[in-house]
């Protein structure tokens, strides 16, 4: 195995394929540690019931992510799980049993580093941090992504950032702005309906008060 | 048809990207989003519902391993369906194996990128589906209509019209059609020339294609100057009047200045017919007639009862 291939995460590469752009990263990293706890429950889960299908889904899903962010070492263990589960043979669901403590490692191991990332980012934003919106600027981009919503459009994170930004004296408001965003980014997009209509109403009732 | 053509603002070709893993969809849709307009599903179902909306995806990628129905699947169902089986589908996919990318191209799929996808291969891969996809609209317009009318041409009609029949008399349905044609058509390009002919008809299919609501009818250049209007949930009485008003509008309508006719048979599905050859038949008679009749005007065609029971060898 090469330095890079032993790594957690080839940051460097990473950050070269999504052109630099800090918003998705940061995005691909949170969606990465909002699923964490879910999937190794789904694989425990799964090798308890000796569900080789759901192994499989798991690791396989697991292995993708852990290849588009370039995180190798989480990459490879995944895999010999998917090719484990491939063949329901007794011996296999020991064998990834086995498994089950190197990946819980790998898996933890690289959310410290994402965590470890995501914070030293924040340090920096600190500075940086008072992009506010006009009420019609805001009014305009939420009528945006609600159209967006309903054509199912690709609703890019950089587009949508200074939602966590900006009204942050209204403590609802902003924390109904970055629901908003997270629910986007993930592409739950019946949530994030119902969070904007949550907002515009938040909106309406504030301008009428 | 299928609508191919994106929103008015946007003309980029719409890509719609289906994986159940959202740093996936993230990444795909960066690499891809300055060229294309991104679409995105998380599972097959909401693949399929989107594929069915207009404006429809020009392409969709495909991840293979979904929860619930996965790619394979959602691939089948769409090529089952004649409103989406023509959407060209790529597999993205971490399956690595033979028969895994074998599977995929049986079922119909254009394509299969394998994870992690190289931008570059994966642009002009897709680039090259959706050029085949759009050149093989552009055939199929240019072999469905006329080029001078710019109207469905007689391919098309002989195409459609038997289903209209058979959903006509699934759903108990009226169906009627006129066949039109212009007077003295073959003086007029005698006397003019034949570029003052197509003048005047191809202003004759522009009255026709926008006289009429779209979803019920169908306007068709059959022959020469011969025109076929098909009127879904239209009965015999009600065509009669919309073709004693079409020929009254082609009387006053003067295209390239010269004042034209028309003799229009009309006829109507009956009950027991079940081949448009015959509703054609029976409408192309009526023209006849209305030619022997003196010319412009409206003639009702036979009963198709009448028609049955008259010996074959009187018919010609």
């Amino acid at each position: 195995m090469t330095k890079i291939e032993n790594s957690v995460w080839d940051q460097a590469t990473l950050s070269k394929r999504i052109y630099g752009n800090r918003v998705l990263l940061e995005t691909l990293l949170r969606s990465f540690l909002n699923d964490k706890e879910g999937n190794i429950a789904s694989l425990k889960s799964a090798l308890e019931k000796e569900d080789y299908t759901q192994i499989r889904m798991t690791a396989h899903t697991i292995k993708g992510v852990a290849s588009q962010l370039y995180s190798y070492r989480l990459q490879h263990v995944s895999e010999e799980i998917e090719q484990l589960s491939k063949q329901a043979k007794n011996n296999n669901i020991a064998l990834i049993a086995e498994l089950l403590p190197k990946f819980e490692l790998e898996m933890n191991t690289l959310a410290e580093a994402f965590e470890a990332f995501l914070h030293s980012q924040k340090k920096t934003e600190k500075n940086n941090n008072d992009q506010s919106m006009t009420d019609s600027s805001l009014k305009q981009l939420l009528g945006e992504i609600e159209a967006k919503l309903i054509e199912s459009e690709y609703i890019p994170p950089d587009s949508i950032n200074i939602l966590q930004k900006t009204h942050q004296s209204d403590e609802l408001l902003h924390t109904l702005l970055t629901h908003l965003v997270e629910q986007i980014n993930l592409f739950d997009n019946d949530a994030a309906s119902a969070t904007l209509k949550e907002i515009n109403q938040h909106i309406s009732i504030g301008k009428s008060a | 048809m299928t609508a191919v053509t994106p929103t008015q603002s946007d003309t980029r070709p719409i890509i719609l990207i289906v994986d159940d893993a959202p740093a996936n969809v993230q990444i795909l849709s960066l690499m891809f989003q300055r060229l294309y307009k991104i679409k995105v599903a998380t599972s097959g179902t909401k693949c399929i519902e989107i594929a069915n909306t207009p404006p429809q995806p020009n392409l969709i990628l495909l991840d293979v391993l979904m929860p619930e129905m996965d790619g394979f699947e959602t691939c089948k169902r769409l090529k089952m369906d004649n409103a989406t089986s023509d959407i060209p589908i790529i597999f993205v996919t971490g399956l690595h194996e033979a028969h895994d990318e074998e599977q995929g191209l049986k079922l119909g799929a254009a394509d299969y990128i394998r994870k992690p996808v190289r931008e570059a291969v994966a642009l002009a891969r897709i680039n090259t589906h959706i050029t085949l996809h759009q050149q093989r609209k552009r055939l199929e317009e240019l072999a469905l209509h006329d080029q001078l009318t710019g109207l469905y041409n007689r391919h098309y009609l002989l195409e459609v019209a038997q289903q209209k029949v058979a959903s006509a008399i699934r759903h108990n349905n009226e169906l009627s059609l006129l066949m039109v044609d212009v007077d003295h058509f073959k003086q007029i390009n005698d006397t003019h020339g034949h570029q003052t002919g197509d003048i005047v008809l191809s202003q004759l299919g522009d009255f026709l294609s926008n006289q009429h609501r779209k979803e019920d009818l169908i306007s068709v250049r059959f022959g020469g100057e011969e025109f076929v209007i098909l009127l879904e949930n239209c009965n015999l009485e009600q065509a009669r009047k919309r073709a004693e008003k079409l020929r009254s509008d082609i009387e006053s309508m003067k295209p390239a200045d010269l004042s034209i006719t028309a003799s229009i048979g009309v006829a109507a599905l009956s009950e027991g017919e079940t081949n448009f050859q015959s509703l054609l038949g029976r409408a192309d008679k009526a023209v006849y007639k209305a030619k022997d009749n003196g010319r412009n005007c409206v003639i009702l065609a036979d009963d198709y009862s009448e028609e049955q029971s008259v010996p074959l060898l009187e018919k010609h």
